[in-house]
Formats: C-alpha cells, structure tokens, sequence
C-alpha cells in the first residue's frame, strides 16, 4: 500500500477501534469485529483463552471472548477432543507471531491427528485465514483466529486486523469481567476474626498474639483468605473483603 | 522503587546508572539480539542519553532490577530518528508528549506472582504518578503487538500511530499512550497497593519542573 492508503486506512480502523468502546455486551464486541473483517473474506472468526485440553464443551465456552466459529464445527471439536491436535494452538503456543493457516501445513506433516483437524476444518469453510495470540495482565495467552472460503489479506491489512483483534479483545475482557457476578465466599469464623485484625493494620505476630494462636497460625489463616478472595497479598484481601461486605 | 535520575542528580547515582547501562545491554542486545546497539564494554549507550534524557530505574537492595528512559517529544527521540516507519502519519510532538524506551526488566525478575512482574508495574506507575503532576498525559510506546492487549487492560487510552511492522524478530508497533488518574488507579488496583513507586529524589529533577 501507497502511506497515502495506509494511513486512510488506518484511520478507518482507528475509528472503528474506538467505536469498540461502545459496545454492551460481548455480541455487540463480535459483530462489530465481523463488519470490520468481512471485507476481507473473513466468514468466521474466534478469541478464547486456552482451555485444558481434555475439556468439555461448556468449559471451552466459558473460555471464549468473540465468537463467530461454526457452531457444529465447535461441538464436533470438543467432542473429539480435537483441542489436543489443534496445530493452530500447537503453533501459537510456540510462538507468538502471528501467521497463515496455509503456514501451518508443514507442521502437520507427520501428525495424522492434526492433519485431520484441519482437513476437516475446511469442511466448514475454514480454509484460508490468519491467527495472532496476546498476552493478558494475568498471564493467560488469548488465541485470536479468523478466516473463510478464500481471504484477501496484505501484511498491511494483518497488520491492522492485528490491531483491531488487541483491542476487541480488551473490551471484551473488561465486558466479561464486568458481568460475572461474584461468586460467593464464605469465610470461616477464624478467617475472618484474622482478617478483620489484618484491616486494622495487625502483622501475623500481632494477629496470633491477640487470637492466642501462633504466628504461624495466623499466616495459615491469612493465606486461606488471600486463596478464598483470589488476592495476591494482605492489602488487596482486605479491600476485596471489604468491597464483598465480608468484614466491616 | 522508581528513582527518577536527570543531570541534577546523576551525581548520587553514578553506580546505578552504570548498572542500568549494563542492564540494557544485556536485555537488548544479548537476550534480544539488537546487536547494533553492542558495546565492547558490556553498556549500552546511545545519543539519546544526554541531558534531556530523564532514566527511571527500578532499585531494589542497591540493584538496579528495571528501567526505562523518557525522551521529551519536541526533540530528537527514537520515533522521529530510528524508527519514523512506525508511525504512518504526522509525528507527535508537544510538552506534554514523551517516548518511553528501553522499558526492561531484569532476567529472573519477570513474571512474578499471578500477574505480569511487579516490577514492570512499577516501571509503568512510574511514568503516571511523574508524568501528572508535571502536565504529561502522553507517552509514545513503541511495543511488541503481544503485549499491546497488557497496556488496554491497565486502562491506557491508545491509539495507534502506524502499522505494525517486523522488526528484530518482532512484530512492533508505535502508540500514542494517554493516562490520567484512572490509569494510576488501575495500576494500583493490579499491584495491590496504594503506596507511591517513586521514591523521593536525591536532588529534587529540576527539569520536571520546567517540562
């Protein structure tokens, strides 16, 4: 492309990035994805965290954050297990640069699993697209992959299609975690009593001291609470606790 | 903590910085391979660290774990001289416009706990809780497009100034970063606390005032 076209272009896509910031939900996240990539062939196209591979269905869904995939390519791919072939995670997992499908046929070449995967992939229009992975803030590796009977994409447009995936799936990410509601945590009477010691600023000594338990006592204690809220130290327990109304 | 070291104070560190010159070398030249920035004595330097230059480092027991460098956009920085391919357009300049780069942690001090290395947040906060009170909103970032999703989710508003392009075995991309309290918020939010990361200056950075 001409800078000329490039940067029109881009302008094209950074207004549709921002426009991601008004979507609701995260239909609304997956339709605005597939007006920007229908253009370019994309027909289906897919964003999940990665499931453990031997996972059923309902827990692959749970990991999805777009969603445009064949609904029965998608059933017949958690009932077959086929997670544990998939060359294109397989791929993605080694390296986080983005790539072609037609990139992955060397790949397969000795694995009849994989190479089954895919052949019959296309059977469901799945036959040429393109797939990137991100990194989230906790560590989780988001799987990116779009693509249709026959896709028309530069490296500019991967590029940009890059950039388009990034932020789609922020905003999905945030959706998500916006609607889930919290699921409830029950502290035992000990916890608590420690954690209630804790928010008044107490150290695990001070903590056993006026438990009359040891400080290792205490330190057990606090760290069941720090597993039960899902905080990564004392600080973020309390507040969390705070916030689910577990202590005052 | 952060410790923010400009030509005011580069006196009290002169064993820190050389650290942070060899920790630079290590990170991007021997583990990411930009053997153009190689230097026979083992730090790496470059015409951009003059006294313009504002260093962030990352210290921790006397060790110098993390760093990074702020270039004031209205002078020559790495967008405008290395790398103008990032961006496809007009650059950006203004007072309130600054590159961050050489952002790097220490091997073995990456990934830590639940989630991205505290110390990276660290580096991070550090640009906010400096760059607000002096009027800065804007940092250009040119990052690796898998850690981009990282910067959305800590609630920098990004735009992006070009395509990404392969670089070095990497496919990099230059944004435009703005944080504003929420931003600060957020990241306090992921590292657990409230405290400040900066540490108070040995001599207070004068050209912060003026910036």
């Amino acid at each position: 492309m001409q800078p000329r076209a490039i940067r029109n272009s881009l302008d094209h896509t950074l207004a549709f990035i921002r426009d991601l910031d008004r979507a609701r939900n995260l239909e609304d996240v997956s339709a605005q994805v597939m007006r920007y990539v229908t253009p370019f062939g994309v027909e289906h196209m897919v964003a999940s965290t990665i499931p453990r591979p031997q996972s059923s269905r309902k827990e692959q869904l749970g990991h999805l954050l777009l969603n445009r995939w064949p609904e029965e390519w998608a059933n017949r791919y958690a009932s077959r297990g086929y997670l544990a072939y998939d060359a294109t995670i397989r791929r993605l997992i080694s390296s986080p640069e983005p790539f072609r499908w037609n990139e992955l046929g060397p790949l397969v070449q000795d694995n009849p699993n994989a190479r089954r995967v895919l052949a019959e992939a296309t059977e469901f229009n799945l036959k040429e697209g393109f797939a990137l992975s991100l990194r989230t803030l906790d560590k989780q590796t988001v799987l990116f992959s779009a693509g249709g009977r026959h896709t028309e994409m530069s490296s500019d447009t991967q590029g940009m299609l890059t950039l388009v995936a990034t932020y789609a799936i922020g905003r999905a990410i945030s959706l998500k975690q916006e609607n889930v509601p919290d699921a409830p945590i029950i502290l035992s009477a000990r916890e608590r009593e420690a954690l209630q010691w804790a928010a008044e600023g107490k150290n695990d000594w001070e903590i056993g001291e006026v438990m009359s338990i040891s400080e290792h006592g205490a330190d057990k204690h606090m760290r069941s609470v720090r597993a039960k809220l899902g905080a990564i130290n004392r600080t973020q327990a309390v507040a969390e606790a705070i916030r689910r109304g577990l202590i005052a | 903590m952060i410790h923010i070291v400009t030509p005011d104070n580069e006196s009290f560190y002169r064993d820190e910085m050389d650290q942070a010159y060899r920790l630079r070398h290590q990170v991007f030249v021997e583990e990411l391979g930009w053997t153009d920035l190689a230097k026979p004595d083992g730090r790496e330097t470059d015409q951009f660290d003059d006294e313009h230059a504002v260093h962030m480092l990352y210290i921790e027991h006397g060790q110098v774990l993390g760093y990074q460098r702020m270039l004031p956009s209205t002078r020559p920085h790495l967008l405008s001289e290395i790398t103008p391919e990032l961006c496809d357009g007009e650059q950006p300049v203004g007072p309130h416009i600054w590159e961050c780069s050489r952002h790097c942690v220490a091997k073995g001090h990456r990934e830590k706990g639940r989630f991205a290395t505290p110390i990276a947040n660290a580096l991070l906060s550090g640009i906010v809780e400096w760059g607000l009170p002096c009027g800065i909103s804007t940092a250009i970032i040119e990052i690796d497009t898998f850690l981009l999703l990282r910067l959305v989710q800590l609630h920098f508003r990004m735009s992006s100034l070009g395509l990404p392009r392969r670089m070095a075995n990497q496919d990099v991309v230059a944004v435009k970063a703005t944080f504003d309290w929420r931003t600060l918020e957020r990241l306090r939010e992921m590292r657990g606390n409230r405290r400040r990361v900066l540490a108070d200056s040995v001599a207070r950075p004068a050209l912060l005032e003026a910036a």
